[in-house]
């Protein structure tokens, strides 16, 4: 007779395993009310012989010989047999697999092949999907772009006209900025270096919610070409570049041949959202041309979602205005409208579906894993039939 | 005189009392002590255990019902594997309890 794969018994044993961690309270007010009811029936049973009723009581109490410890002793029962027979199953695992130390290595290795595989593919999608974004109330940030319905365009760059439009007329977003990733070259000591760096409007770090560290952020007259040259360093700037020079506010720094006065710094661990690095941020100065032309589309938008505001209502907004700058501008703005997205998607959102993808073939890896390890259990199981039923008979009676 | 019980009789017993009918813990403790004309004593203390042991061992299953006196109480029946172990215990303690008879009738 071969002992099938879950035995009857090792069926009711993991039931009632799960009964009893699972319903760990349940449990022992089952206990409680067991004990209780074999009390009270052993008092209508002495009442029955005639005792009164406070006599039986006394007695019956006496035969139980105290509630709390009958149930204490089952408690030790329960807990013990659970222990014992988990202890037994690894003895018995160990013992087997020490037995086959080639089956232990595929088996072994297979599982640890899928594990590491969903590991991986799940800690990149931990960091890219689930994790917040390092702002606070991130989910109020949105990514501005410019939708161009004639060119089937879903997030065109923005031109300066509009952005100063919606900035102006937009009542639902509370900061709205522009950002452009560039590279700044920075002369120190004679040696000229490009660095990572953006031009952002003022504005920026209000949508991050970002509190410079030392100094102030951008003005808005700063976007001005006739305004004199500022620069926002990043703390790690500050402290590499800079060596941390505490009157870093009272510098200035060369940019492109120029010098930019910094005005402010930025708090520890800031992560720029749309490059892996940026070191350095200088503000976007529109020019006449960019200022009189809508058609000059150069720019990513940022915004706020101001406080209690949904995103559809933003949304609706952002097209009432860009309907009646499309009236305005028929030339330039025919089709166009601005398109409001969720920071965290637009981060992560080309990513997803790969992402996605990914984690169902590596989730489907680690079934095929188990799969193939269930295949060779059962391979092996064939084998386990030809032993003597005394043996299992023994292993089954110290249960 | 009621005599403590050999440790694992009680075990055998309960079975034994179970697999004539399902019955209530203070069923068992009276069925037992009338079965063997009260040489045994069946106290709560070591009959609690013992059910739940056996529960855990998958070879009785308990579920509350009505006594005969219209109380709630939980009963046991035996399980398939309670049945079968009824029959490899009885067999085992049949061969030792001959085992002793022989070697008390062979000392005596």
């Amino acid at each position: 007779m071969p002992r099938p794969f879950l035995s009857r018994r090792s069926l009711s044993k993991t039931r009632s395993l799960i009964r009893n961690l699972v319903r760990k309270g349940r449990v022992e007010c089952d206990l409680d009310a067991e004990v209780r009811s074999y009390l009270e029936m052993l008092v209508a049973e002495k009442i029955a012989r005639g005792l009164d009723p406070a006599e039986a009581q006394r007695q019956a109490r006496l035969e139980l010989g105290g509630v709390d410890r009958v149930k204490e002793s089952v408690r030790e029962v329960r807990m013990g047999a659970r222990l014992e027979s988990i202890w037994q199953d690894i003895r018995y695992a160990v013992r087997v697999l020490r037995k086959s130390p080639a089956f232990t290595a595929v088996a072994v290795s297979t599982i640890a092949l899928g594990i590491g595989a969903n590991t991986a593919v799940f800690s990149v999608f931990n960091t890219v999907l689930l994790r917040p974004l390092p702002y606070e109330n991130a989910n109020q940030i949105v990514a501005i772009w410019e939708k161009r319905l004639r060119e089937n365009w879903a997030r065109g760059p923005v031109s300066a006209p509009d952005f100063l439009d919606w900035r102006g007329l937009a009542k639902t977003l509370s900061s709205v900025a522009l950002y452009e990733t560039t590279r700044l070259s920075v002369t120190q000591g004679g040696e000229a270096e490009r660095v990572p760096g953006a031009r952002v409007t003022a504005g920026f770090f209000e949508a991050l919610h970002v509190q410079p560290r030392l100094g102030r952020t951008f003005q808005i007259a700063e976007e001005d070409t006739g305004h004199r040259q500022v620069a926002i360093l990043t703390y790690e700037t500050w402290q590499g570049r800079f060596g941390g020079d505490p009157r870093i506010l009272d510098r200035a720094v060369l940019v492109n041949d120029e010098p930019f006065q910094i005005v402010g710094v930025l708090p520890e661990g800031f992560r720029y959202p749309f490059a892996a690095a940026c070191d350095l941020f200088v503000p976007i100065r529109f020019t006449a041309d960019q200022r009189r032309f809508r058609g000059i589309h150069s720019f990513g938008g940022v915004a706020r979602v101001r406080d209690g505001v949904t995103l559809r209502q933003a949304r609706a907004e952002m097209d009432v205005i860009s309907k009646q700058l499309e009236r305005q501008n028929p030339d330039s703005n025919k089709g166009h409208a601005g398109e409001l997205i969720p920071l965290h998607e637009e981060l992560a959102g080309g990513l997803k579906p790969t992402l996605l993808v990914l984690l169902g073939a590596v989730s489907l890896v680690i079934l095929i894993a188990c799969a193939n390890v269930a295949n060779l259990l059962l391979a092996r199981a064939s084998v386990r039939e030809r032993r003597p039923f005394a043996r299992r008979w023994d292993a089954a009676g110290r249960g | 005189m009621p005599t403590e019980l050999l440790k694992g009789t009680l075990d055998l017993l309960i079975l034994r009392t179970l697999s004539l009918s399902p019955n209530h813990g203070l069923g068992i403790a009276r069925r037992i002590e009338q079965m063997t004309n009260r040489t045994f004593d069946v106290k709560p203390g070591s009959l609690f255990p013992a059910l739940h042991r056996l529960e855990e061992q998958g070879w009785v299953s308990a579920e509350w019902g009505e006594s005969e006196a219209h109380r709630r109480a939980k009963f046991y029946r035996l399980t398939k594997a309670g049945r079968r172990q009824v029959e490899t215990e009885t067999a085992n303690w049949r061969r030792i309890a001959d085992a002793m008879a022989l070697a008390i009738d062979a000392t005596s």
